[in-house]
């Protein structure tokens, strides 16, 4: 029985001590409570003490980021365009104590900062035309205007102790029964980018064609004015040795010419029909003496 | 107080025991694939890389993380707004890899949702600034690298330790509703390329045949000037020939020519001769 009291009294202290001795995981922060009081804010992990059951009660959060998916919504450009934007939201829990006064859970946050993302955005984007919805933000690579981050997260982490890491525009997209008159307009377009190289075909058809047909033409009128000259330079040189010839002896020349001519006249199927006094061939009749 | 030999074996036997689990329940062997971070009272203390590692008893726990191993996240097909107010659909297969365990295991909870927004998000403004025509012929490799560096510049400073490994374009194309008339387009490049080569089939058949209509005509013309040669040369040659008896007897020679002639003509022709008065009468010339 006395071994019974002692190891009773031993266990005693060791029970206090691990009901006083807590750690705390890297991927978590904690509040201490007293009787639903806050008492000491934990960011750090590690080792820690307190009072054992029920004066301290200790409330742990997961540290690490969420990505909150808010729901796509339908939103006005100023230029009175509609688009469904999907917006998300990275948070994480900074200040646990503010936290879990503010919000209490993952679930209410969540809803909390969606409304107030979406309000954000709906801001933003009614204050530009569609045009200027598709220019990326050079600051953050990103279609939203950085401020919008700025101002999320600031508004975040006073209303409910919360870091926004991050806030972007996963999707701009348009509604249903927008999207038609889009299409409508890409398919006259591509209507218009068709017909334009169709004509482009036809108008270097034609260009090729005509300077093929410019060429051909050249080619001949070359050939053609060379022929010419090469006619017209041989008959030169016949020209001149028969007027070298008729130099020589006028009578000759003629009589010879005229004898060439009848000749030539001559063919299979000639009838000469003479009548006997006939001067046919006086040339060779006459003559000079 | 004295226990009974065998209480006091079996008692042995049992803290040997103990000691033995106790021993290889500090003992961890890690893949190599994997990278141990340990926790020493719930903080991050070290990171064990493949092989035996040491870890205590109570005070530390550890986790596993698959470093090697390529993850792979599909994100679902999305139809964008391009810079020029075009649709086009998209869709896209990331893969990344933990580049560091840390991080990875600390301070996102759930990374690979966190991956698959960034990109989602650079995608989104990555066709953005693109006009549909670049997108669609020569921007799919732009795309997947810009939507890379983006995405991969969020996530560092998100310190998610993941390291990007491929942003693959499953598919990039017009939605179904215009597809047609974007083959129109692919089909009218094609008709402009047939217009062409048929034009340039005709001006290929058109200058050769024209260049041999030259030549034609550069050997007519030749051969005409070797003609009109040739007849001057045998014209000067008869000359010639007839000049010295020409001179010598003119008579003679005319005579001698004449009956030349005479013998051609009756060669070739029909002579009818007439008493002079006769009257001709030809036959109608049709």
């Amino acid at each position: 029985m006395a071994n019974v009291r002692a190891l009773a009294l031993g266990a005693l202290p060791l029970a206090l001590l691990a009901a006083s001795v807590f750690t705390l995981d890297a991927r978590e922060v904690a509040v201490v409570t007293s009787f639903g009081a806050p008492v000491r804010t934990l960011l750090e992990p590690g080792l820690y003490m307190r009072a054992p059951w029920p004066l301290h009660e200790v409330v742990r959060c997961d540290a690490r980021a969420r990505v909150l998916e808010v729901a796509p919504t339908e939103l006005l450009t100023s230029d009175k365009k509609n688009l469904v934007v999907e917006a998300f939201a990275i948070w994480r829990v900074a200040d646990p104590q503010k936290f879990l006064e503010a919000a209490g859970g993952v679930a209410a946050a969540e809803a909390q900062l969606g409304d107030l993302v979406t309000s954000r955005v709906a801001a933003a984007i009614g204050k530009v035309e569609l045009q200027d919805v598709l220019a990326v933000d050079s600051t953050t690579g990103d279609l939203l205007p950085a401020s919008v981050r700025t101002d999320v997260a600031t508004t975040a982490a006073e209303r409910f102790g919360v870091e926004v890491l991050d806030v972007r525009l996963r999707h701009v997209g348009l509604p249903l029964q927008n999207e038609q008159s889009i299409y409508e307009r890409m398919r006259a377009e591509r209507l218009r980018i068709a017909n334009a190289y169709r004509s482009e075909g036809e108008e270097q058809a034609t260009t090729i064609r005509a300077r093929a047909d410019r060429e051909a033409a050249e080619i001949l009128a070359k050939a053609e004015r060379e022929a010419a000259f090469v006619t017209a330079k041989a008959a030169e040189t016949a020209a001149l040795r028969y007027a070298e010839a008729y130099r020589a002896d006028p009578a000759l020349y003629e009589l010879l010419g005229a004898l060439d001519a009848y000749e030539r006249t001559l063919g299979e199927d000639t009838v000469l029909v003479l009548p006997s006094d006939g001067g046919f061939f006086e040339a060779l009749d006459r003559g000079p003496e | 107080m004295t226990l009974p030999p065998l209480a006091h074996r079996v008692g042995t036997v049992a803290a040997g025991l103990l000691g033995l689990a106790v021993l290889a329940s500090c003992v961890m062997v890690v893949d190599p694939a994997e990278v141990a971070v340990v926790y020493r009272f719930g903080a991050v203390d070290r990171t064990l890389g493949a092989g035996l590692g040491f870890r205590l008893p109570v005070v530390e726990s550890s986790e596993r993380i698959r470093v090697t191993e390529v993850r792979r996240v599909e994100l679902p097909r999305r139809r964008l707004l391009t810079a020029d107010t075009n649709l086009v659909d998209v869709e896209l297969i990331v893969q990344f890899s933990v580049a560091d365990p840390v991080l990875f295991a600390l301070v996102h909870a759930d990374p690979e949702a966190v991956v698959a927004a960034e990109v989602d998000a650079a995608a989104n403004a990555q066709v953005a600034e693109m006009g549909v025509d670049a997108l669609l012929t020569t921007g799919r490799t732009e795309l997947q690298q810009a939507v890379m560096d983006a995405a991969q510049r969020s996530l560092d400073a998100l310190a998610t330790g993941v390291r990007l490994v491929a942003i693959d374009v499953r598919s990039l194309a017009p939605p179904d509703a215009v597809v047609n008339a974007f083959n129109d387009v692919s089909s009218a490049k094609g008709d402009q390329e047939t217009t062409r080569l048929a034009a340039d089939a005709y001006a290929s058949k058109v200058l050769p045949d024209v260049r041999g209509k030259a030549a034609q005509l550069e050997q007519e013309a030749l051969s005409g000037a070797a003609q009109l040669d040739a007849r001057a040369d045998g014209d000067i040659a008869r000359f010639q020939a007839l000049l010295p008896a020409w001179r010598a007897e003119r008579a003679a020679t005319r005579t001698q020519l004449r009956g030349e002639l005479w013998a051609t003509i009756g060669e070739k022709a029909t002579i009818k001769v007439v008493p002079p008065g006769t009257e001709l009468r030809l036959p109608d010339a049709r």
